[in-house]
C-alpha cells in the first residue's frame, strides 16, 4: 500500500497553510484563543475567533524534537520539567522563545481556556497570566459518583442521563460566563445561532467517524496505520464545527471504503492484531509500523479514531447544554473505570486484536484496571512507562526489541 | 477537666493510634464516618450523631497492593490510605471523599471500581462529595447540592433527621474547634509552641469528636508543654498526617514555625446553603486554594514568623504545588529549597536543600 492516506496528506498540507493564515490573521490584529483539547472550542468557532489547540501545538513541537530543550527552560525557571511535559510544552515554548520555534512559534494567545482536571494543569496555565499576561479560563471539572456504564451507547442521544443534571447545570452555566468572556476580551459575540450550525456540523463530523471506525473494525484486515489516521482524523478534530472537519472526515470514510472495498490491507500477510492505548506517541510515530514487516503484526487501534467516533456527537438539548455534555465528562471517557475500561475492552473484542500495548504516563489514571480489564478478557497487554511527549523517557531500540519478544512469545 | 501536661498526653496519644477512639466509638455501637478531605462538612456528619475520623496516611502502611491499584502515580498518601482499607486497618461504616485534590478523585475511583469488580474493602460504603472551589457562584450552586445530597445520605445512614437546631449546635461545636486551632497556630508562628507539637495538636483533633478536642486543646493551652528549639522554617507542599518529617526537621535543628494549616474563618450560618459556602470558599487544603491567594497567606505568614528559610516539600504523585515554587520563592525574603519525589514520611535532599537545612546548624 502506500505510504500514506491521502487524507492524512491534505489534513497535513491543510494545516500548515491553515496555521500560516491564523499567523498573519493575528498580526494583523485578530484575537487567538489558546484551548485545552478537553474544553469547549465550540465557542471560540461560534465567536470566529481563531483558537489552536495546546496539544496539537504540543505535538507539533515534540513532532519537531524540541520538547527537550523547551522543558530545559522550564527546569531553568524552577518550573516542574518531568509533570505534564505534554500540556506544558506550549507555555514551555512561550516562555522560551528564539528563532528557531516551529512553525515559526504560536502567536501570543489573547485567551487561554482550560479545564481544571487535575493538580497541576491549572497551576501550569496561570502562569500563562502571571508570566506573559495572557488571561485564563479555568473551568470547573466536577466528578460523579455514580455512572451508567455504556457511555458509548448513551452519548449521542441521551446524554443527560449519562453525565447527570448536575454537572451538565454547573458546566452550562459555566460556558454562558465563558462566552461573557470571550465578548469582552475580544470584543466578538458568541451568536447561539451559530453555535447550534457548529454543533451540527461536529456532529456531521462525527458520524463519518463513527462509520470509518466501524470499517476499520469488521474490515477483513487492517487497511489503515494508525500513524495515517491519527492526522487525518485529529487535524479536522481541532476544526470541529467546520464545512471543511466535514468534508475531511468524509474523505477519509470514502478512502477507508475504498481500500477496504479492493481487499488492500496494510500487512497483507497481517498475523497480529494490536490495540495501541494511550496518548500517540508523537516523537517516533515509525514506531507505529515497526512490527509490520517483522511480525506481520499492525496496529489497528487508536484512541483517536475511536473517540471521535464515539466521544463527542451530542443531539437535541439547547446547544449550550450539548456542548456542555460534550465536555462535562470528556476525560471520564479515556481515563474514568468502568467507563475507560468497559470501552477499551468493547473496542478490543470489536476490532479483534491479539494485543494491546498501553502506554502508562505519569498522568494516566486507573490504568491497573484497563490493563486488569483486557486481560480478564483475554487480551494479553504489554505496558510502557512513558511520557508520549519526552523523547528523553524512552529507548526506542530496547522498547522495539521487548514488544518484539512479547508478540512471539504472548501472542 | 485535665491537667495541660494530661491533655497533651492524650492528643499525643491519638496522633500516635488515631485510630484508637473510633474503633472504641464502633465497638459501643456508634456510627463511623471516616474521611479524605480537608474541606468536608464534618458538621453534618456529627449532627447525625456519628463520629467523622480524618483517614490518616500511615508511612508505616502495607502499600503494595495498593500502589498497584492506583497505578504509582498518585500522591503516596492516598495509597497508604487505601492500604489501611484493604488490609481493615479502620472499616468505618462510611467513607466520605471529597474532591480536594486529584489523589483524593483517584482514592474513590479506586474503591468504586473495586467495588464493581467485586473486591472492595468488606463492609466500606464510599461517597464523593465533589466540594469544588472556584469561586463563582455556578460553583456555589453545585456544592450546595452536593452538600444536599450529603445530608440525605447521612440522614439514611443514621436513621436520623438533621434539624437546623442540631445543625446549629454542631457547626457552633466545629468553630469553637477551628478557633481553638487557630490559637495553636498563633503560638506555633509566635515560637511559643513547637511546630511538631503543633501539628499533633491539628491531627489530634481530627481523631477525636469535636467537643473532646476543643476540651484537650483548651487544657493543653493552659501550659505550653515543650518550649519549641530551632531556627524558624517555613514548610510548604504535601500535606503530613503523621510527625515524621516534623520530628527530623527538629533532629536537624529546624522548628516549622509557618505550614500550610490555615487560619481560622468564620462560622457559617446554620444552614446547609451556608455550610456549603463555606466548604467552597474557606476549606481545603493547599491544592484547592487559589494560587494567588496561598502564596500571600504564606509570605505573610512567614514574614511575621520571622522565618530563616523556605522548605517546599513536595511527595511523588503531588505535583501540583511544584508549579507555585517559583513564584513563593520570589515573594519571600528567605532561601528556598524543593524537595519533591519525596516518599511517605521521608525526606530525601539533593545538594542546594542539605545546604539549606545545614546553614543553621
Amino acid at each position: 500500500m502506500t505510504d500514506r492516506l491521502e487524507s492524512a496528506r491534505v489534513a497535513l498540507d491543510h494545516q500548515k497553510e491553515w496555521f500560516a493564515g491564523l499567523r498573519d490573521q493575528v498580526a494583523g490584529g485578530a484575537p487567538l484563543a489558546l484551548v485545552n483539547a478537553d474544553a469547549p472550542q465550540e465557542l471560540f468557532r461560534a465567536a470566529e475567533v481563531p483558537y489552536v489547540v495546546n496539544q496539537w501545538w504540543a505535538s507539533i513541537i515534540s513532532a519537531k524534537r524540541l520538547s527537550g530543550r523547551y522543558l530545559g527552560a522550564l527546569r531553568d525557571r524552577g518550573l516542574p520539567d518531568d509533570d505534564q511535559q505534554y500540556n506544558a510544552l506550549p507555555l514551555a515554548e512561550a516562555l522560551t522563545g528564539g528563532d528557531d520555534r516551529p512553525w515559526g512559534g504560536l502567536p501570543q494567545p489573547s485567551l487561554v481556556l482550560v479545564e481544571r482536571t487535575g493538580d497541576s494543569l491549572h497551576r501550569m496555565f496561570q502562569l500563562w497570566q502571571s508570566e506573559l499576561g495572557v488571561p485564563v479560563h479555568v473551568l470547573e471539572s466536577a466528578a460523579a459518583e455514580q455512572v451508567p456504564i455504556n457511555w458509548w451507547d448513551l452519548m449521542s442521544w441521551q446524554w443527560e442521563q449519562a453525565v447527570g443534571a448536575d454537572r451538565l447545570d454547573l458546566l452550562e452555566r459555566e460556558l454562558g460566563m465563558v462566552a461573557d468572556l470571550i465578548e469582552t476580551v475580544t470584543g466578538r459575540p458568541v451568536s447561539l445561532e451559530a453555535l447550534a450550525t457548529v454543533m451540527r456540523l461536529s456532529n456531521e463530523q462525527a458520524e463519518w467517524n463513527r462509520r470509518t471506525r466501524n470499517l476499520i473494525a469488521t474490515a477483513p484486515r487492517c487497511p489503515v496505520r494508525v500513524s495515517d489516521t491519527i492526522p487525518a482524523v485529529m487535524i479536522p478534530q481541532w476544526h470541529r464545527g467546520t464545512q471543511w472537519a466535514v468534508d475531511a472526515a468524509h474523505r477519509l470514510h470514502d478512502e477507508v471504503r475504498d481500500l477496504v472495498e479492493t481487499g488492500t490491507a496494510v500487512v497483507p500477510d497481517e498475523r497480529r492484531r494490536l490495540m495501541w492505548i494511550g496518548r500517540g506517541l508523537w516523537f517516533d510515530m515509525d514506531f507505529y509500523r515497526r512490527f509490520e514487516e517483522s511480525h506481520g503484526a499492525v496496529f489497528v487501534w487508536s484512541m483517536y479514531l475511536a473517540l471521535a467516533a464515539d466521544a463527542y456527537a451530542r443531539y437535541g438539548g439547547r446547544p449550550m447544554r450539548a456542548l456542555a455534555a460534550r465536555f462535562a465528562a470528556f476525560r471520564d471517557q479515556m481515563y474514568t473505570p468502568p467507563w475507560s475500561v468497559e470501552w477499551y475492552v468493547d473496542q478490543a473484542r470489536r476490532h479483534r486484536v491479539d494485543g494491546v500495548v498501553h502506554l502508562v504516563s505519569a498522568d494516566s489514571r486507573s490504568s491497573w484496571f484497563t490493563t486488569h480489564a483486557l486481560r480478564r478478557a483475554g487480551v494479553p497487554v504489554f505496558e510502557i512507562h512513558a511520557d508520549n511527549a519526552d523523547s528523553r523517557s524512552l529507548d526506542a531500540e530496547e522498547l522495539r526489541r521487548r514488544i518484539g519478544t512479547w508478540i512471539d512469545d504472548d501472542l | 477537666m485535665s491537667s495541660p501536661a494530661d491533655a497533651h498526653r492524650t492528643l499525643c496519644e491519638a496522633v500516635d493510634d488515631p485510630y484508637r477512639f473510633a474503633r472504641r466509638w464502633q465497638d459501643d455501637g456508634g456510627v463511623l464516618v471516616g474521611y479524605v478531605g480537608d474541606d468536608l462538612p464534618l458538621e453534618l456528619v456529627d449532627a447525625v450523631g456519628a463520629l467523622p475520623v480524618r483517614l490518616v496516611a500511615r508511612p508505616e502502611t502495607n502499600r503494595r497492593e495498593a500502589g498497584e491499584l492506583l497505578s504509582g502515580a498518585v500522591d503516596p498518601a492516598a495509597v497508604a490510605v487505601l492500604g489501611d482499607l484493604l488490609d481493615g486497618v479502620i472499616a468505618p461504616d462510611l467513607v466520605l471523599i471529597s474532591h480536594e485534590s486529584d489523589a483524593s478523585l483517584q482514592l474513590f475511583y479506586t474503591l468504586r471500581e473495586l467495588g464493581r469488580i467485586g473486591r472492595k474493602p468488606a463492609g466500606v460504603e464510599i461517597a464523593l462529595v465533589d466540594v469544588l472551589h472556584a469561586r463563582r457562584r455556578t460553583t456555589t450552586a453545585y456544592v450546595t447540592e452536593q452538600v444536599r445530597m450529603l445530608t440525605g445520605r447521612l440522614e439514611v445512614l443514621a436513621s436520623t433527621t438533621v434539624t437546623p437546631e442540631r445543625l446549629a449546635v454542631t457547626i457552633a461545636d466545629r468553630h469553637r474547634l477551628r478557633d481553638e486551632l487557630a490559637l495553636v497556630a498563633d503560638r506555633q508562628r509566635a515560637g511559643r509552641l513547637a511546630g511538631v507539637t503543633a501539628l499533633r495538636y491539628r491531627l489530634a483533633a481530627a481523631a477525636l469528636p469535636a467537643a473532646t478536642a476543643v476540651e484537650l486543646l483548651r487544657d493543653a493551652r493552659a501550659a505550653a508543654p515543650y518550649e519549641p528549639s530551632g531556627a524558624p522554617l517555613l514548610l510548604t507542599g504535601s500535606g503530613h498526617d503523621t510527625p515524621h518529617l516534623y520530628d527530623e526537621l527538629a533532629d536537624r535543628g529546624w522548628n516549622v514555625t509557618v505550614d500550610e494549616a490555615s487560619s481560622a474563618a468564620g462560622a457559617p450560618a446554620a444552614s446547609v446553603a451556608a455550610l456549603a459556602l463555606h466548604c467552597q470558599v474557606e476549606r481545603g487544603g493547599p491544592n484547592a486554594a487559589p494560587v494567588d491567594e496561598r502564596v500571600q497567606r504564606l509570605a505573610a505568614g512567614a514574614s511575621g514568623a520571622g522565618v530563616a528559610a523556605h522548605l517546599a516539600y513536595v511527595r511523588r504523585g503531588d505535583d501540583g504545588l511544584r508549579w507555585d515554587v517559583p513564584v513563593l520563592a520570589s515573594t519571600l525574603s528567605v532561601p528556598t529549597a524543593l524537595v519533591h519525589g519525596q516518599d511517605l514520611g521521608g525526606l530525601r535532599l539533593d545538594d542546594r536543600a542539605r545546604d539549606l537545612l545545614e546553614m543553621h546548624v
